[in-house]
């Protein structure tokens, strides 16, 4: 038989049905014998059931639209936020902004004009000027006409022959792997192409 | 959410404010959410932590039963008890009920009110009430047990007069 101080301990887990089915026979035992468990127990319930039954609070009609524009709000306000905190930035630093830039045109204007400098110039087949011809380069077979030297394997070089008249002079470039995007100026052609010597002297 | 906003802070328009600033939260930091618990779990959660910060905020203070009457009147939100057989004199009595408990409620600290509201009001599991607060399931328990009994001890008056005379 259980107490009223046992009954006392176990009364919430009672009301809400969670005592295994022995324990809970016990204080059902319990509190129909005793008046004042008997009470303590329909004012738990009474609680209980008040607490459960307190009706929802119901969302207004426009709620969602509020949330949704709560979060336009504040989404735009980070966005300004962010702008405002660059543009303080800007007028904190604005000497440094100022010689940066300058700094950043002198070095692009310089890169730009070295690049330039360093750019293959426009190829000018040797004896255009006279020929008049149009010239057309391609992979070509090769042609002991000149001889190659100083050439890395890699770089195209120009292969020449002279079919018997000088209007019918054709250049071409040799590449094993690329055609030359960028043709090589005269001065440099000349310079790595050598024409056979009659006599043969440089064999 | 606003329900739980409002048992928690006792001020409908509060209520209301949380409620939005929770969904936002969870909008803002929804890449963030991991499927460890229920979303519902982790929107509690949110709520509860800005009721929290809102409290202290705050410093909320305790009403008395008129200061209560008379929030309630202005409050747009109705407080009523589901009783869908209702006679009129009953509806009364469980409005009345209804107040009691709110105020019953209000007066408990903080730590006793949130478990209270989320297993006897909003109805949720001791499991997940312990998550959202993050406590271990026993001292839950503990914790509504007491919070209950000290609702109980402000009810027994009415509740006497009432419910206790008719059984």
């Amino acid at each position: 038989m259980l107490k009223c101080d046992n009954v006392h301990e176990l009364l919430w887990a009672y009301c809400e049905g969670s005592l295994d089915s022995e324990t809970g026979a016990r204080v059902k035992q319990h509190l129909s014998t005793c008046a004042l468990c008997a009470r303590e127990h329909r004012a738990a319930m009474a609680t209980l059931e008040g607490l459960g039954n307190l009706s929802p609070v119901e969302a207004p009609d426009d709620f969602l639209g509020k949330v949704w524009q709560r979060i336009d709000e504040r989404e735009a306000s980070r966005g300004l936020l962010g702008l405002g905190l660059v543009w303080s930035w800007v007028r904190l630093n604005r000497n440094v902004l100022v010689a940066g830039s300058l700094a950043f045109f002198i070095a692009l204007i310089g890169v730009r004009y070295g690049l330039q400098n360093d750019a293959p110039p426009q190829m000018e087949v040797a004896g255009e000027k006279e020929a008049g011809a149009a010239r057309t380069m391609a992979e070509s077979d090769y042609r002991d006409d000149y001889i190659l030297r100083d050439i890395p394997e890699t770089t195209p070089v120009l292969s020449g022959f002279d079919a018997g008249g000088q209007d019918t002079i054709e250049t071409r470039f040799i590449t094993r792997d690329v055609v030359p995007s960028v043709p090589y100026s005269n001065d440099y052609i000349q310079s790595v192409v050598q024409p056979v010597p009659d006599d043969d002297s440089a064999f | 959410m606003i329900n739980v906003a409002y048992q928690m802070t006792g001020d409908a328009e509060l209520a209301q404010d949380i409620a939005q600033e929770t969904f936002y939260r969870a909008y803002r930091s929804a890449a963030t959410y991991k499927q460890i618990a229920k979303f519902s779990t982790w929107l509690y959660t949110i709520a509860i932590n800005l009721c929290r910060n809102e409290l202290r905020r705050r410093k909320h203070k305790f009403y008395s039963l008129e200061e209560m009457a008379e929030r309630d009147e202005e409050s747009s939100v109705r407080i009523d008890i589901k009783d869908e057989s209702a006679q009129p004199d009953r509806d009364v009595e469980q409005k009345e009920l209804g107040k009691l408990i709110m105020m019953a409620i209000d007066t408990l600290p903080e730590k006793f009110k949130q478990p209270i509201v989320l297993r006897d009001v909003q109805g949720l599991s001791y499991e997940e009430t312990g998550k959202i607060l993050k406590l271990p399931e026993g001292t839950v328990k503990s914790r509504i047990n007491r919070a209950r009994q000290r609702v109980k001890e402000i009810l027994e008056p009415y509740i006497d007069k009432t419910f206790l005379e008719e059984n």
